[in-house]
């Protein structure tokens, strides 16, 4: 990481005086250019969605507070599209991120409802009545509003060594014939472990990392391990050593399942987790 | 909403490097372990590679790419004919030899991933496996199912994790290039409110009035880029800067594109008085689901998808691309295999005719195909029109229409990523990789998986390049020193390097907290334009509408509002900055476009059906008053 010599000094958290306003929205305005087109003229409802704000602090103790907006909605409006639209027709402060808008750059991880979700895939139509109610994920230093703190995550999985092992000789790298041969079904052996996006979702999900925020997490063991199942790498031994040599390993894990309910990839790092640690614990 | 005054006194740093790479996809990311190999084979532990990016790398956009990579495989097939069909679809425009770097180093590149680790779908054999591909004569397309981008990135990034040489400037958007003039003079970036009130009459040829620069050459000193945690600016000082800032086609209202494809180092090039050629080559992809412009690879027709009109019937046959295939035997070149820009202009003529459906669409019918070929091959596009359409590609035919997807014109560059500047002199120490770049690859119009195997062709040679300053004769001015070490280089103290920085920091800085225009309206407005006008068909009157129009949003981009001006996680400010990047370089498009008074590739003129015997490139630069200036120029042919 940079060494940021920069001086800066921090803002201080300023109170937002129309903190907690309701903002009504003149019904039937149009989408920014992330909503839905083809119902954009037809809308004829909104729904209530409520954002809990942090401005980027130093201080120990930050001021979070919630803002509420009535925000227009069809069938495809995403919480992302509610966002993107709030953003542009009343606060441009509101900070969040987002790229693809389909499932699988991984930048738009929020909390609805109290939910580990992607806001590109939750539509709102299913909180019309109750509204909508985004938080930042839990489980991570907020840097403002729904942007939280990545780089911990990033750290947590090179520490399990995430590469090919041993290293592939650079002599032979742009041959043909030095490729590995797979079959396809030793190929199948990885592919669902190595769908993970790096949204952070589980992470979020995962009840012992409120307690435990060293444990390493169930994306890094499952990003570990779809390289240990790999037929081309031999690195299995080394990386079981990481993770159960440790005491923030794959023994925090209190087998809740969480994180494989949230994973909008379906990698199931649940499963991994727990055969890791009977495999730790039996030798099987 | 009010925040108390920004940050710090001083709110510049300046970080040496011995490369800066701006962009984390698969080419910057492939530049980045390149260029640290190479210091290792050198000798050169302590060298530092920059890698800077405005996301997590894996947010990149390589991530949506969804078909596959090409490259020679099979005994039946060979580097020359992957050129001649590379070649062919570039429409005259294509340079051998960058087709050629391309051809022959392409496999070699896949074969690389394979061996990092990359998830290849393999054939019986456990070969990797490749599939068919529109404009390919051959099938030669590797794939990893439908998310080939996907793992590609994800393979890059978990390698480099590995690579103590890189550091990474995560989240760090770039706002300049910094550079000398020959005569070691700076290069003054043009900034939007050096917009003056316009004579709009340029784009319809030479005149003399472009940015008088020295026909010496220039040499890159760094980029300045803007670190969101801490809000100040950051000089990186390097000899060489390997620009891979990806697309520009989020700047259409209907796009394939991720939010970031926004034109950054497009827009870094041209505000540094260096041009961008054939911008006006724009590829429209045919297929992208209907309301949300999500990709629907063309994989799914590579496997046997069809394409029906409101009535079922397969309207391609209607329009020149016949004749008719039979069901799951698709054949290259052929309907639905038939290259992108011809697939896109036959939607558009059968919109004309009345043949589509409600809301302006087609259907891509993947019905007829096996399951365990949508399970294995298509499972993204399965889920993707499950939750974007409320479609079953099983069961019902999947809503499609054209929507713009990669942009081919760029940063003009030599074979191998050389930047050029507008006298064909390289800049010293410039190299670009990837979308960004016009090597002179893909000409006119790409082949579908010729630019994902790019991004690690041009990656590698701009990354070895740059981390060996002897390949690209450095100049007298410079001189190398470690990254680690805080000297500055002899003919420029570091200060002055930092006082430059500085100000063009200053001028995007200051741009927080200003303006009455809102930027939401500016981006709709512009994605309306570019729709409307700058589309699978152009004329000669909508170009001019849309020039005006371009103008116009110029000047009120000069006052935009920046409301929030927090210096920390910024995202109104920088969603501003993109979107000045999408505007210079959509303006760079539709000069570009007005002045190709012919149809050629991916550029079709209404007025202009004929295509000219002589081909000839588009260059447009920035005039002193930032506006695009048109030149045409003689394709060079080995």
């Amino acid at each position: 990481m940079p060494d940021h010599s920069c001086d800066a000094r921090l803002v201080e958290p300023v109170s937002n005086a129309n903190g907690g306003a309701v903002l009504s929205v003149t019904k039937g305005q149009n989408h920014g250019d992330t909503a839905p087109r083809s119902e954009a003229a037809t809308v004829d409802a909104t729904v209530r969605v409520t954002v809990l704000r942090q401005e980027p602090t130093t201080e120990a103790s930050p001021q979070p507070r919630e803002e509420s907006w009535d925000v227009p909605f069809t069938e495809t409006t995403t919480v992302l599209d509610a966002l993107t639209w709030i953003k542009d027709h009343a606060d441009p402060s509101l900070t969040f991120r987002w790229s693809c808008r389909s499932a699988v750059c991984g930048s738009c991880g929020v909390m609805v409802n109290g939910q580990a979700r992607l806001g590109c895939e939750t539509f709102v139509s299913g909180y019309a009545t109750s509204g909508v109610r985004v938080t930042p994920m839990d489980h991570a230093e907020v840097q403002r509003d729904l942007a939280v703190d990545h780089s911990g995550f990033v750290e947590k999985m090179a520490s399990l060594k995430p590469w090919m092992m041993p290293e592939p000789h650079q002599d032979v790298l742009a041959e043909l014939a030095s490729m590995h041969t797979q079959s396809p079904s030793q190929a199948a052996e990885y592919a669902h472990l190595s769908q993970c996006i790096g949204c952070g979702l589980c992470l979020a999900a995962c009840p012992v990392l409120a307690e435990v925020s060293e444990f390493v997490g169930p994306a890094a063991i499952a990003t570990a391990q779809r390289w240990d199942k790999d037929s081309r790498d031999s690195g299995a031994e080394q990386r079981f050593e990481l993770m159960v040599d440790n005491e923030f390993g794959i023994w925090p894990c209190t087998q809740e399942m969480h994180c494989t309910r949230v994973c909008p990839q379906g990698v199931d790092p649940a499963a991994t987790i727990i055969a890791l640690q009977r495999n730790a614990l039996t030798g099987m | 909403m009010k925040y108390t005054a920004p940050v710090a006194d001083k709110n510049i740093r300046v970080d040496h490097a011995d490369v800066v790479i701006v962009g984390a996809g698969a080419a910057g990311m492939t530049a980045a372990m390149a260029a640290a190999d190479a210091f290792t084979q050198a000798g050169r532990k302590d060298a530092v590679v920059a890698l800077v990016s405005k996301v997590y790398p894996v947010r990149s956009h390589t991530v949506a790419a969804e078909g596959g990579a090409a490259g020679v495989m099979s005994q039946e097939d060979s580097p020359a004919q992957h050129a001649a069909d590379t070649v062919r679809a570039g429409a005259g425009l294509a340079h051998e030899d960058a087709v050629q770097f391309l051809v022959q180093n392409a496999p070699g590149e896949l074969a690389w991933l394979e061996r990092l680790g990359m998830p290849w779908s393999r054939d019986a054999d456990g070969r990797p496996a490749v599939r068919p591909f529109g404009g390919m004569s051959q099938p030669r397309t590797w794939f990893a199912a439908d998310k080939t981008g996907f793992h590609m990135m994800h393979t890059l990034f978990q390698t480099s994790l590995r690579f103590p040489g890189i550091r990474r400037y995560d989240e760090h958007t770039a706002l300049d290039l910094v550079m000398d003039e020959a005569d070691g003079s700076e290069v003054s970036p043009c900034h939007p409110s050096s917009v003056r009130t316009l004579s709009c009459d340029d784009g319809e040829g030479s005149s003399s009035d472009g940015i008088a620069d020295s026909p010496m050459g220039k040499t890159v000193r760094g980029a300045v880029v803007y670190d969101h945690s801490t809000g100040c600016a950051v000089m990186i000082e390097a000899p060489s800067v390997v620009v891979a800032t990806g697309g520009f086609a989020r700047a259409w209202g209907v796009s394939t594109n991720a939010g970031i494809c926004t034109g950054d180092g497009h827009g870094m090039a041209v505000r540094a008085g260096l041009g961008l050629r054939d911008m006006e080559m724009v590829q429209v992809h045919p297929t992208a689901l209907a309301g949300t412009g999500l990709l629907i690879t063309e994989a799914a027709r590579g496997e046997g998808g069809v394409l029906r009109d409101k009535d079922g019937r397969r309207y391609l046959a209607d329009y020149g691309l016949g004749p008719e295939t039979p069901l799951r035997s698709p054949q290259a070149r052929t309907m639905e295999l038939g290259p992108r820009d011809a697939l896109s202009q036959a939607f558009w003529k059968a919109s004309r005719d009345g043949r589509t459906a409600e809301g302006d669409v087609v259907f891509l019918d993947l019905t007829h195909l096996p399951q365990e070929v949508l399970d294995e091959r298509l499972p993204g596009i399965v889920s993707l029109a499950k939750k974007y359409a409320g479609v079953d590609a099983r069961t019902e035919p999947i809503p499609v229409r054209p929507a713009a997807h990669y942009t081919m014109g760029g940063i003009v560059t030599t074979a191998t990523g050389q930047v050029l500047d507008v006298h064909g002199t390289p800049v010293a120490g410039l190299f670009a990789a990837g979308e960004c770049a016009s090597t002179g690859v893909h000409g006119a119009n790409r082949l579908g998986s010729n630019s994902l195997v790019e991004t690690l062709v041009s990656g590698r040679a701009c990354g070895e390049a740059a981390a060996d300053p002897s390949r690209w004769g450095a100049g007298p001015n410079f001189s190398r020193h470690s990254a680690g070490s805080a000297g500055a280089s002899q003919n420029l103290p570091a200060t002055t390097l930092e006082a430059r920085a500085a100000a063009i920091a200053k001028k995007w800085t200051d741009m927080r907290g200003q303006g009455t225009e809102s930027p939401a309206e500016i981006r709709d407005e512009l994605g309306q334009i570019l729709d409307r006008h700058v589309g699978i068909y152009r004329d000669a009157e909508g170009l001019q509408a849309a020039a005006q129009a371009l103008e116009a949003l110029a000047l009120r981009y000069a006052n935009v509002h920046v409301k929030d001006i927090s210096p920390l996680w910024n995202t109104n400010w920088t969603g501003v900055l993109e979107l000045g990047n999408m505007l210079d370089s959509a303006r760079c498009v539709v000069a570009a476009a007005r002045a190709r008074q012919e149809s050629r590739g991916a550029h079709q003129r209404v007025d202009f059906p004929g295509t000219d015997p002589t081909p000839r490139h588009t260059i447009v630069t920035h005039d002193l008053a930032c506006r695009p200036h048109m030149t045409l120029q003689e394709v060079p042919h080995a």
